[in-house]
């Protein structure tokens, strides 16, 4: 080739039909070159089965799930979780530790909504205790654990959108949360792990100041609702991501022990606040968001309006707030009756329970923490089976794993 | 639906298990749980007869307690369309011979989500599912030695020096 034969760079671009209108490199040129598939003309159609690690170390699966993948191709063939990474024995803990003790460790179980854990803990010991909460705490407790509820569900939010490289929600999403975590210190002094929750009520009344911020708040959330939706959930490239992808059917997830939102996705409209309401929930109205389709689309839809409801109930709970005591008159030294206690509240990734077997001392006798994504991740090689290795991370995000709650 | 009619289910159920279990002790309680006490060799047997014919479709958790004489294994599952929550529980004790181990039949087959129930009550309590497809620890690392929730567990491991002296 020439000097002179060579196009001058930026002069003869033309129009995009001129450019698709002309002729392609002539054949002869190709003659006796080898192609791509040439060079493994031995090997032919045939592709060899890839075992993949995928974490502990991986910033998509959320903490340290660790999940091994037999790969064909791209497909995934067999997907086995391996647990236990972040297992801490809080359980054996619990049984060397008096009641009240144990509550603090409680919050890190489910570290991403901390007052649900201490609430279904602080419920447990009640029933063995038989006290009854007063009105004012009840309803204090409703608050403190729907604004766990939604800034754990904007932390779902945040990361699952992110998974999926979006990188502006996952701001607007922890900006939201910010809010609630100053509201958490402002009432706890805590923003994380908050040990706010007592056998029998709470420790200490709101603050003066309290129900303006939290409306402030309601309203500020409800707008921003409103621009998530425009920025990422009818987004065209979101949404094609996103639908079909890993139907959970209705009687799998039931035997799977699945819960919450990811059941609901499904079309199962279980949620304990309405089947067994507890602490002054059928007092309050709101709905259940539920969606039939069961993808991790829809999975996503129902976390999302999750936020709405919650709001719903805040404003109510915060205007209704009755006068009265927030502490029951609870003896010094906790020390239940024999016996036992299945107490199950609606957490934000589900039905998360407490069975506390006591023995009439000052220590629990067992403790088990029912927590609902270890039954989401038993579920994952049911889920991720025959789908594609980049749509892990997606269907994994979309059950929202904290591996807190998994390991103990 | 109302409350009355998650007892009255609940009654019907109990009357059920009993005609099919009758040396079971069954009690229906006002607040619409069944709870069934079972010999462990009906163990399968109780799931299975809960699973198909009562429509208990819902896993919500099988564990165990440690009573230092023998094991009470539990379950707890619920009916999706009426509302009601049984809980099954049966007590195991270590066998001498060849099999030392406390032993029961694994009811992974039943609800697919005992299958890390059970494994974490092998893990942490060391009590056999036989028939159970994948039985491997599920919380401690493999070579681990001993089952921690056991009361009478002492930590063996030699290869991290302990801070705290054990007590």
């Amino acid at each position: 080739m020439t000097l002179e034969n060579e196009q001058p760079v930026g002069t003869s671009l033309g129009s995009v039909e001129d450019n698709l209108s002309q002729p392609g490199p002539e054949p002869s040129v190709r003659e006796g070159k080898k192609e791509l598939r040439d060079l493994f003309a031995d090997v032919g159609e045939h592709t060899e089965e890839l075992i993949l690690n995928m974490g502990p170390q991986h910033p998509a699966t959320h903490g340290v799930l660790r999940i091994v993948l037999r790969l064909n191709g791209e497909t995934i063939e067999e997907a086995v979780p391996d647990i236990g990474y972040l297992h801490r024995g809080i359980e054996k803990l619990a049984e060397k530790w008096t009641y009240p003790m144990v509550l603090p460790v409680i919050d890190r179980m489910d570290y991403l909504s901390v007052a649900t854990n201490e609430f279904v803990y602080a419920m447990a010991v009640e029933k063995l205790l038989g006290v009854e909460v007063p009105a004012r705490g009840q309803y204090i407790r409703v608050i403190m654990s729907e604004l766990s509820r939604i800034a754990s569900h904007l932390i779902f939010f945040a990361t699952f959108t992110l998974d999926m490289g979006a990188i502006t929600p996952f701001l607007y999403g922890l900006r939201e949360r910010e809010y609630i975590m100053n509201l958490f210190e402002m009432v706890a002094g805590a923003r994380l792990t908050l040990s706010y929750f007592r056998v029998g009520g709470v420790r200490e009344d709101v603050p003066d100041g309290f129900k303006e911020k939290c409306l402030e708040y309601c309203d500020i959330q409800e707008k921003m609702l409103k621009e998530y939706d425009q920025l990422f959930t009818g987004n065209r490239i979101a949404v094609h991501r996103m639908r079909d992808l890993s139907i959970l059917p209705p009687d799998v997830g039931l035997g799977y022990g699945a819960s919450g939102p990811t059941l609901r996705a499904s079309g199962v409209a279980y949620d304990v606040r309405k089947s067994e309401p507890y602490s002054g929930y059928e007092n309050f109205d709101f709905n259940v968001a539920t969606r039939t389709e069961g993808d991790s689309y829809a999975r996503y839809l129902v976390r999302l309006d999750e936020i709405g409801e919650s709001l719903k109930i805040i404003r109510q709970a915060v205007n209704n707030l009755p006068d009265g005591p927030y502490m029951a008159k609870v003896p010094r030294v906790i020390k239940p009756p024999a016996g036992e206690a299945v107490v199950h509240i609606e957490a934000p990734r589900g039905d998360t329970g407490v069975y506390l077997v006591s023995d009439g001392s000052t220590n629990p006798y067992r403790m088990k923490w029912r927590a609902p994504t270890f039954n989401h991740v038993s579920m994952l090689p049911y889920m991720l089976k025959g789908y594609k290795i980049a749509d892990s991370v997606i269907i994994g995000g979309s059950i929202d794993v904290v591996l807190g709650e998994v390991d103990r | 639906m109302s409350m009355e009619e998650v007892v009255s289910h609940a009654k019907e159920t109990a009357e059920k298990v009993t005609a099919q279990f009758p040396e079971a002790e069954v009690t229906a309680s006002d607040d619409g749980w069944v709870k069934v006490k079972v010999q462990a060799g009906r163990w399968l047997d109780l799931a299975t007869f809960l699973k198909e014919s009562s429509g208990f479709d819902y896993m919500f958790y099988i564990t165990a307690v440690d009573w230092k004489d023998h094991f009470t294994v539990v379950g707890t599952v619920r009916s999706m369309t009426t509302g009601v929550w049984a809980e099954f529980r049966t007590d195991v004790t270590e066998q001498g011979g060849d099999h030392p181990w406390p032993a029961l039949a694994s009811v992974t087959g039943v609800w697919p989500g005992a299958n890390w129930m059970e494994r974490e009550v092998y893990d942490l309590f060391g009590i056999d599912f036989t028939g159970h497809p994948d039985l491997r620890r599920i919380m401690t690392p493999e070579g681990f030695v001993g089952h921690p929730l056991r009361k009478n567990f002492t930590d063996v491991r030699t290869d991290r020096p302990r801070l705290v002296p054990h007590r």
